[in-house]
Order: C-alpha cells, then structure tokens, then sequence
C-alpha cells in the first residue's frame, strides 16, 4: 500500500512536471556568468572581457535565469557571438560550457549572448595593445 | 381442515362413551372414566370455539387416562377394544391438530409481508438512452484506461530518460559528449511531450464521455425513480431510491 502511495505521488509529481514544463513559461534570461580559466598576458574579465590583441583569454560561460523564473536546465541553446568579427572572435573550447575569445584588432566590441538564438545580453569586449 | 375435526371430534364423542351395558349400577371406577370422557369432549368443544390449544392438550390428556382406565378396567376383549377404537382415533387426530398448532406457533405469529412494488416499466426511448449511457461510459473508462497507459507506459518512461540523458550531459567534461547526451534528452522530450498529449487527449475525452454517459444514466433512473401505482383498494405513487 505505501509502495502504492509513493507511486501514486511520484506519478502525480511527473505529470505535473510534464504539464508545468508543457504549459509554464520556459526560463527568463537573467545575467551570464564568466569563469576565467586561461589567458594570454594582459587578458581578464573585469567589467568587461579584455583581451590584447592577438591574444586569447579561455573562460567557462554560465546563463542564469530570473529568480523567479525556472532555471535552465541544459537543454537550452547557449552560444555567444561577437558583434564586430573584425574586433574580437569567439569560440567554443572543446571542453563543456567553455569559450574562447581571440582579439583580432584593437578596438571595442560586445559579445552577444544568445539563448535559443535570441540575444538575451551583450557583454562590452575591449581588444588593447599587446604588451611589447 | 377445522370443520372435519370439528365434525370428527362430534362423531368420536358420540362413539366413544362408555356404554352403560357393561353394568347395572355403574362403579365409581366408570362414573369416574365417564366424566374423564365428559370433559374431555368439553375441552374438545371449547377449542373448536376459541381455537386454543391448551384446550386441546387437556383433551389430549384427559383422552390418554380415559384409555389407560378403561383398558385397566375391561381388559382387551373384542367389545372394549371396540369401545375404545373411536377415543383412540379422535386421541390420533387431537395429535395431528396439536402438531399442526405447534407448528403454526413456532413459525411465529403471521406478519404482514410487505410486497415491493414492481420496478417500473422502462419506456423503448428509456431503455435506449440506457444502452447508449453504457455504451458513453464503456467508451469512457476504455479511452482513460487508454489515455493512462500512454501516460503511465510512455511519457512518463521518456520523462525519467529525459531527465537521465541530462543528468550524464552534466557529467561529462567535453562539449562533444555533452551535446551528444543533450540531444538524446532533446529526443525524450519531444516524445514525452508527444505521448503526453496524445495521453491526454484519450484521458480527457474519456472523463467527458464519462460524464456524458453517467448524466444519462442518472437522467434515466431519475425518470424510473417516481412512478404511478395502482393496486386493488390502492393509488398512489412509488420512489426508487438507489444508493
């Protein structure tokens, strides 16, 4: 009977879960968060992602929702992409969730975050002088 | 079956005196058995008025020691036994009157059994609406079971893979394996999601072809429920309640 009863419960959680997930809005983007792994002299993560040129700086990416809002749970598509190619590149690392950001030429840029291709932030590049 | 005792019980009472032949001057013995007699014959009497059987059971009594005094008192020739084969015969049938009032008694006093009237008549429409309500709730219970299969046997199975798939992509270290995993969850829950609507749509159409089939049902019966009756020296009309 208890078996019977932690089915029922189990049962009656998943199908809300299934009704929530089909009928709940989806997870509202709130910030991303950036993990510094590597980079080249000079290259950090401040108040904005600076990188020397022809340097690289290595850091793993996380988007976090709203407090309020469910929170994703991996199945979302998350990519990053820079507004001027010809300031900055961005590309994924081989490793989960990690990126690599390469200064082409000094300059200004902002990485666009997209969450299911749609730009949810940008995140300010600066691509300085590499020190001699 | 009373008038024959009665009539019976008259003819034994005739026969069965003692005749005076057997003496002149009749002992006390024989003025004594023939007052047994008398009074036996007038419990016998009584309870042909009043029907009580304790009047009987003297009779009975009285009969029983009249026989014992008389066989005592003129032996078993020919004339006595002649004499006492109408007392013993009624003696036979006072038994069979007290069995059956026994019986009767034991049985309790008669009640009045209360007779249920009988259901009413269902009209052709009635009795239509009645097949077609167990057909809406056959089709009903038929199309949740349906429904709950599919939940229980395929969303429900999907939405634990699903939920498996991303829990081994969080594990991973390489974006390859990682996304190989989320793809698969991706797969699971297209099909959950799937399942769970098709589920849901039998569950749901079979809770409406439940309810249909069940107001038609109670539509029925509640038609059914108050009918006219009529019966000799009665009109009115009966409910049938169910519970």
């Amino acid at each position: 009977m208890r078996s019977l009863q932690t089915t029922t419960s189990r049962w009656i959680a998943v199908v809300g879960m299934l009704m929530g997930a089909a009928s709940c809005d989806s997870a509202r983007f709130d910030h991303v968060e950036l993990y510094e792994i590597q980079g080249s002299p000079g290259a950090e993560i401040s108040s904005s992602i600076i990188v020397p040129q022809g340097g690289v700086i290595l850091f793993e990416a996380f988007p976090r929702a709203e407090a309020n809002s469910v929170e994703y749970v991996g199945l979302e598509r998350f990519k990053l992409r820079p507004d001027d190619p010809n300031v900055a590149e961005a590309h994924r690392a081989i490793l989960r969730d990690t990126w690599v950001v390469s200064g082409i030429a000094v300059g200004t840029t902002r990485l666009q975050v997209l969450v299911d291709n749609e730009v949810v932030d940008r995140i300010p590049v600066e691509i300085v002088e590499a020190a001699p | 079956m009373r008038r024959t005792i009665l009539s019976l019980l008259l003819a034994a009472g005739l026969v069965g005196a003692p005749r005076p032949g057997f003496a002149a001057e009749p002992s006390p013995k024989v003025t004594e058995m023939q007052q047994l007699h008398g009074q036996a014959q007038a419990h016998v009497q009584q309870y042909n008025v009043t029907f009580d059987a304790k009047q009987l059971e003297a009779a009975h009594e009285l009969l029983a020691r009249w026989l014992v005094e008389h066989r005592a008192h003129y032996g078993d020739t020919p004339a006595a036994v002649s004499v006492r084969a109408p007392v013993e015969q009624q003696l036979s049938t006072i038994d069979a009157e007290l069995q059956r009032v026994g019986a009767a008694a034991s049985a309790g006093p008669a009640v009045p059994v209360a007779v249920a009237p009988a259901r009413p008549v269902m009209s052709p429409e009635q009795a239509a609406e009645l097949r077609a309500s167990r057909g809406w709730i056959a089709g009903g219970v038929t199309s949740i079971a349906l429904g709950g299969v599919v939940l229980v046997g395929v969303s429900l199975p999907l939405w634990l893979l699903r939920e498996r798939a991303l829990r081994r992509a969080n594990e991973q270290t390489f974006y390859a394996d990682e996304q190989r995993l989320v793809s698969r969850a991706r797969r699971r829950q297209a099909g959950a999601f799937a399942t769970f609507a098709v589920g849901a749509a039998f569950a749901g159409a079979g809770v409406a072809m439940l309810t249909v089939g069940v107001v038609k049902r109670m539509r029925v019966r509640s038609e059914l429920s108050w009918a006219p009756a009529l019966g000799p020296g009665f009109a009115g009309a009966s409910a049938t309640l169910r519970f």
